[in-house]
C-alpha cells in the first residue's frame, strides 16, 4: 500500500482510519475457502472478516436469537463471536470441520451459557411453562416457524418422537439432557442416549438428502 | 490409554456432549477423554456438523443493521488481535503472495453486505529460529503451522493454479524445506482416489506426498529438494511413483 490508498481516510471517534476496501482482496476473498479466509484473518485483513461476516452472520445471529429468546442478547453475542474469531482464529482447525460448523457450535456454546446463566433463567422458566401447558403440536409449530429448510424439517420430523423431543429441548432451548430428563420425565441415562442415536440419525438422512458435509 | 469402561461410558455422552447438554462436572470428563481418543473425537466433530446443519435449517435473517459496525468497534484499535491471556499476541505471519503488505490501521463500518473497509498496522516480522521451530512443532493444526511459517524470514510461498485459472490452494515452505498445504477450492475426490503432491526438480517430478481425497490443511516435508515447481495430480489411493493423470493445479515458489 502506498501513502495515496490513504487518501480520503478520515478519522473515527474510536481512533479508527477509514479507506475503501481493496478491490483485488476482496475478489479474492469471495472465492476463497474457509482456510484461506481464517489464515487472512489471522494476518489481520479486515477484509477477510467481512467475508466471514457476509457468508455467516444470518446464521449466527439466527441461531443465537432462537435459543437466548432475544435480539438484544442475540446481537451481543454475534458480536462476541466474530470479534473472538478475529482474536483467536487458530482456535479454528479446518481438519475437524468447516468454519460454518465451528462458528455455529460456538454460537449455540455461548448461547446455551447465556441461558442457563442466572438472568436468563426466570425468562427460560416462563417460555418453558407456556410450552408445557400447550400440547405436542404447539412445539412443532414453533420449530417450524424457524425450520425453513425442507431437508432439515423433513429430518427431524421423521425422528421417532422421543428423540426428536430430547434432541429439540437440548438443542433449542438449551437444557442439559438430566433437566431434559426431568422434563420429559424419563430416566436420565435413556435421554442421553436418544440425544445420541437422534443425533446420529439426523446425520444418516441429512446425508442421504445432501445437507451434511462439508 | 483409555480405560474401555471410560471409553463406553465417554461415548454415551457424546451427542450430549456435542449440543451443550452436559452440565460442567460430565464435560471435563469428555473433554479429558478426547485429548486421548481419536474415534470419539471424529464422532464429536460428526455430531458438531449435524448441530449446525439444525441450526442452519431455521429461518435466517439479515443480521440486524448496525451489528457489523459494532463488531468493528469491539476489534483491537491498532488493527491487530487482542493479547492473548499470557499477555502475548497472536504471531503475524507475513503477506500473502501478491498482496501488498498492510501498513495502516484502518476500520469501517458498513452494510452488512458490504464488505469491510479497514486495513491494518504493518508489523515488521522478527525473525528467529524461535518461530521457525514453533512452526515445525505446531503441527496439532496445521492452520496456526501455516501461519507461523508465513512468518519465518525466507519463506517461499506458491499458489497451486489450474489451467483454467482457479487457485485451488496455498503453499508456503519454510526455510528448513517444511511446507503447508491449505486448500480452498480442491474438489472431493471418490473413494478410492487420492491427491498426490509433487515436486519438480531438473524437469523430473519427484512425489512429496499423499493428501487423501479431500485434504483441508496438510503439513509436507520438501527437505532439501531444490525445487521451484510444485504440480498436484490425482491418483489412486496408495499413490504412484510418477504421476499418471494430467496435472489438476500447478504452482511456482
Amino acid at each position: 500500500m502506498t501513502e495515496s490508498d490513504d487518501t480520503g481516510a478520515q478519522e473515527l471517534g474510536h481512533g479508527h482510519l477509514l479507506r475503501p476496501a481493496n478491490p483485488e482482496r476482496v475478489r479474492f476473498l469471495a472465492g476463497a475457502g474457509d482456510a484461506q479466509l481464517v489464515v487472512a484473518i489471522g494476518r489481520y485483513l479486515p477484509e477477510a472478516l467481512a467475508e466471514v461476516y457476509r457468508r455467516h452472520a444470518g446464521a449466527v445471529y439466527g441461531l443465537a436469537c432462537r435459543v437466548v429468546g432475544n435480539r438484544s442478547d442475540a446481537e451481543d453475542l454475534s458480536q462476541e463471536i466474530f470479534v473472538r474469531l478475529w482474536n483467536q482464529p487458530d482456535r479454528f482447525d479446518p481438519a475437524r470441520g468447516s468454519l460454518r460448523t465451528f462458528l455455529l457450535t460456538e454460537t449455540h456454546s455461548r448461547s446455551v451459557e447465556l441461558v442457563r446463566s442466572r438472568a436468563a433463567r426466570v425468562q427460560r422458566e416462563e417460555r418453558d411453562a407456556r410450552l408445557d401447558s400447550a400440547d405436542g403440536h404447539d412445539l412443532d409449530r414453533e420449530i417450524s416457524d424457524f425450520i425453513v429448510a425442507h431437508q432439515v424439517t423433513d429430518a427431524l420430523t421423521r425422528l421417532p418422537e422421543e428423540e426428536r423431543r430430547a434432541l429439540e429441548l437440548a438443542y433449542y432451548h438449551g437444557h442439559t439432557y438430566r433437566e431434559v430428563a426431568s422434563l420429559l420425565d424419563q430416566p436420565e441415562g435413556t435421554v442421553k442416549s436418544r440425544i445420541r442415536s437422534g443425533l446420529t440419525r439426523l446425520r444418516r438422512s441429512l446425508t442421504e438428502s445432501g445437507v451434511s458435509g462439508r | 490409554m483409555t480405560i474401555p469402561s471410560e471409553h463406553r461410558e465417554v461415548e454415551e455422552l457424546l451427542g450430549a456432549y456435542a449440543i451443550h447438554a452436559l452440565g460442567d462436572g460430565e464435560r471435563v470428563v469428555v473433554e479429558r477423554h478426547l485429548e486421548t481418543c481419536s474415534t470419539c473425537r471424529r464422532e464429536v466433530d460428526a455430531h458438531f456438523e449435524i448441530a449446525a446443519a439444525l441450526a442452519l435449517g431455521q429461518a435466517v435473517d439479515a443480521p440486524p443493521p448496525g451489528l457489523w459496525d459494532r463488531i468493528v468497534v469491539a476489534l483491537p484499535p491498532d488493527g491487530t488481535a487482542a493479547p492473548r491471556a499470557d499477555g502475548t499476541r497472536p504471531t503475524v505471519p507475513g503477506p500473502l503472495r501478491g498482496w501488498r503488505s498492510p501498513r495502516r490501521v484502518a476500520a469501517v463500518g458498513v452494510a452488512a453486505a458490504a464488505v469491510a473497509t479497514i486495513c491494518v498496522l504493518a508489523v515488521s516480522l522478527a525473525g528467529t529460529d524461535q518461530q521457525l521451530s514453533q512452526a515445525r512443532q505446531d503441527l496439532r493444526s496445521p492452520v496456526a503451522a501455516f501461519r507461523h511459517a508465513l512468518a519465518v524470514p525466507g519463506h517461499r510461498t506458491a499458489m497451486l493454479r489450474t489451467s483454467t485459472g482457479t487457485d485451488v490452494a496455498e503453499i508456503v515452505v519454510d526455510p528448513g524445506g517444511r511446507g503447508y498445504l491449505l486448500a480452498s477450492r480442491m474438489p472431493v475426490l471418490a473413494q478410492g482416489r487420492t491427491f498426490q503432491l509433487w515436486a519438480v526438480v531438473h524437469g523430473r517430478p519427484i512425489s512429496i506426498g499423499l493428501f487423501g481425497n479431500h485434504p483441508a490443511a496438510i503439513a509436507f516435508d520438501l527437505g532439501s529438494a531444490s525445487a521451484t515447481t510444485l504440480a498436484v495430480t490425482v491418483e489412486p489411493a496408495g499413490g504412484t511413483q510418477t504421476p499418471t493423470s494430467p496435472l489438476l493445479a500447478s504452482g511456482t515458489l
